[in-house]
């Protein structure tokens, strides 16, 4: 693996809640490459979110380095972390993804609002916020043009998830981080839904990080980890 | 970043409609009652010392300041004492006297004061802004039994020109002795003014002097006196006593030697007050009831913010995810802060704007009825400086109630990250 490919590495990294308790987390060497994508699995409970937290810079460790794309987000302010995190990811949860008050295109284009960076990207391919939130939902298998005026809170929650998927992926960010997405999903729905999410992370060379506690879903994942393994504290 | 916030603001706003309004709504009612009742006290009180204007002494016998002022011009309670006549000619004579309006109270007609005067009265006396009484109908007295009606009184009982009105003996509804045998003529009827005026029966000095004509007693004695008998020149109707009289001066600068000299006047005991020193001291013991409303519609005004706030976070409880959410779209902790502390700042902006909008409205509608009962005319202004510098303080007060819902859910950011609750 060089250098310049490498996307995410995690260096001795430990963090806890509070003080006088044990570590939540804690990784000697985690590293992944661009356009890798990594299914981490694991129990619930176990600290995945928190390693999640810990990627994107909305929480600092205690100890160690965590470097994003040649960044280290320790050394890093807390406006920068913000920055960052809206210009280089893009997330999803498990569940409750939408914003209520917002329809289902000014949702997907929210990251834009927030981020010159993921804005300049589609003004470059000259593609306008709503095509591009267009294509993204038809890729992701919502073709139903009436969707897009409803609002949101009457969306099923496959629909929601996609929407929220196609939040994550407008203005082709570096990384892609995904938190149990599909476990309100009925198991047509899953598969179906993760190989969308692959085809579009492929197509903008997008690294995937993936954590949930089925590990049925790795299947197709470049590498499968399990976080207990790489987690020193438990 | 700012407008986009904003955006959010309203769209989140637009979303929760309900509890937004309702919000705003007992915000501006909480508004609209502050600024009202600031409101009608201010005109009040305007009116109240615009009750008299231009008069620059009342003298009535000794008392206290305040009620001479109460019984000569609001016609509340009674002389302890009456003025004689030849102190009332002496000190009017005075060369620095400009005018003199003597009244005599005492009578009356079906509970309205009877004020006996000159018809100097219609010449000078002057309230509000130094206006003078002005006749919608008829005029002055010029016949021994003729009778000039102040607005309410005409309304009130229906009167008009060439009605004849009988007079009672004393204030009050029941069982006065009447003057039956010498009923006066409506020869005028007064514009309203928004005084006691308005609420009086004026007649001439010498005619009270002769329906008195043998009451010295208190009781009729003689009554067989008829109108046609007598003549303004009649000696029996000159007046003897008044109850108080007002004055006007030729210079300002002498109102405080002629008040010293009145006051230390050897034939008789004589009190010569200025009328704004005793109204400003009036109005001191009826202002304590201005100053309560306006700290209870204060009060209403900050239980209502604390009204907002209880809803606010109400709603963060439930809003936990969406901050979550907008924190994984790259809002910092401070964004979310400032989306809270502006969508208070909003609420209060609406709140302050439709409660203006709602005491406009009220003032409209009520302005005719606080006119015709009280006589009280309301002026549909601009805010005064003192009601702005209220909505400044009611919004500075929104938004600094507003920094605990923003700093509590800015803490719960940092903590929470992007693990989302339900």
């Amino acid at each position: 693996m060089t250098e310049s490919a490498k996307c995410i590495h995690l260096s001795k990294v430990a963090f806890r809640w509070h003080e006088g308790i044990p570590n939540t987390v804690d990784i000697s060497n985690l590293r992944v490459s661009q356009g890798e994508t990594l299914f981490i699995y694991g129990p619930s409970g176990s600290g995945k979110t928190t390693l999640l937290n810990l990627i994107t810079g909305v929480l600092l460790p205690q100890q160690g380095k965590i470097g994003v794309l040649g960044n280290d987000l320790t050394k890093q302010k807390q406006a920068q972390r913000d920055r960052f995190r809206v210009d280089h990811f893009g997330i999803i949860f498990q569940q409750f993804n939408l914003i209520p008050y917002l329809n289902v295109i000014e949702n997907i284009t929210l990251p834009c609002k927030f981020s010159e960076r993921r804005k300049l990207r589609l003004e470059v391919e000259h593609k306008s916020q709503t095509d591009e939130s267009q294509r993204l939902l038809s890729a992701l298998g919502l073709t139903d043009s009436n969707l897009v005026q409803r609002n949101v809170t009457e969306l099923s929650t496959g629909q929601q998830q996609r929407v929220a998927a196609a939040r994550a992926l407008i203005g082709s960010p570096e990384i892609i981080i995904a938190d149990e997405p599909t476990s309100a999903l009925d198991a047509d729905a899953k598969q179906g839904f993760l190989s969308l999410l692959f085809q579009e992370t492929h197509k903008s060379n997008s690294s995937l990080i993936f954590v949930s506690h089925d590990r049925s879903l790795s299947g197709e994942f470049d590498r499968v980890v399990s976080f207990e393994e790489i987690n020193n504290s438990i | 970043m700012i407008t986009n916030l904003l955006q959010l603001v309203i769209k989140s706003l637009r979303f929760r409609k309900f509890t937004v309004g309702l919000t705003v709504f007992s915000l501006a009612l909480s508004v609209m009652l502050l600024l009202g009742v600031d409101t009608v006290r201010v005109q009040a009180k305007q009116n109240f010392v615009n009750t008299i204007s231009g008069t620059d002494l009342i003298v009535g016998a000794r008392s206290g300041s305040v009620q001479l002022l109460l019984y000569t011009i609001f016609h509340l309670g009674n002389a302890t004492n009456n003025v004689s006549w030849q102190s009332y000619t002496k000190i009017s004579s005075h060369p620095r006297i400009q005018w003199s309006i003597p009244i005599s109270l005492g009578d009356s007609h079906r509970g309205h004061r009877v004020i006996g005067t000159s018809s100097d009265f219609f010449q000078f006396y002057r309230h509000g802004k130094s206006q003078p009484v002005r006749f919608v109908n008829g005029n002055a007295f010029s016949n021994l039994f003729d009778a000039v009606l102040g607005a309410n009184v005409a309304r009130n009982l229906g009167y008009t020109l060439g009605d004849k009105i009988i007079l009672a003996h004393g204030m009050g509804n029941v069982n006065l002795a009447e003057h039956k045998n010498l009923p006066f003529t409506v020869t005028g009827i007064l514009a309203p003014t928004g005084t006691p005026i308005d609420d009086s029966v004026l007649i001439s000095l010498q005619s009270l002097e002769a329906v008195h004509i043998g009451w010295e007693q208190g009781v009729p004695t003689n009554v067989d006196i008829d109108a046609e008998s007598l003549t303004p020149q009649d000696p029996r109707l000159k007046p003897k006593l008044i109850t108080a009289f007002l004055l006007g001066l030729k210079s300002k600068h002498d109102i405080f030697n002629i008040q010293r000299a009145i006051n230390e006047y050897n034939k008789e005991p004589l009190l010569a007050i200025l009328p704004g020193v005793a109204l400003l001291e009036l109005w001191k013991v009826v202002g304590v009831i201005e100053k309560v409303l306006l700290v209870i519609a204060a009060f209403v005004v900050i239980s209502s913010l604390f009204g907002m706030l209880s809803i606010i976070l109400t709603n963060l409880a439930e809003r936990r995810r969406e901050i979550a959410v907008l924190r994984s779209v790259g809002a910092s902790p401070r964004a979310v802060f400032l989306l809270l502390v502006f969508e208070s700042g909003m609420l209060v902006i609406l709140g302050i704007l439709l409660g203006l909008l709602f005491l406009y409205l009220l003032l409209l509608l009520i302005n005719p009825i606080l006119h015709s009962s009280f006589g009280l005319m309301i002026e549909l202004t601009s805010p005064s400086l003192f009601q702005w510098l209220l909505l400044l303080l009611i919004l500075v007060g929104g938004l600094l109630i507003a920094l605990i819902p923003a700093r509590n859910a800015y803490k719960k950011t940092l903590q929470d990250g992007l693990t989302i609750r339900s």
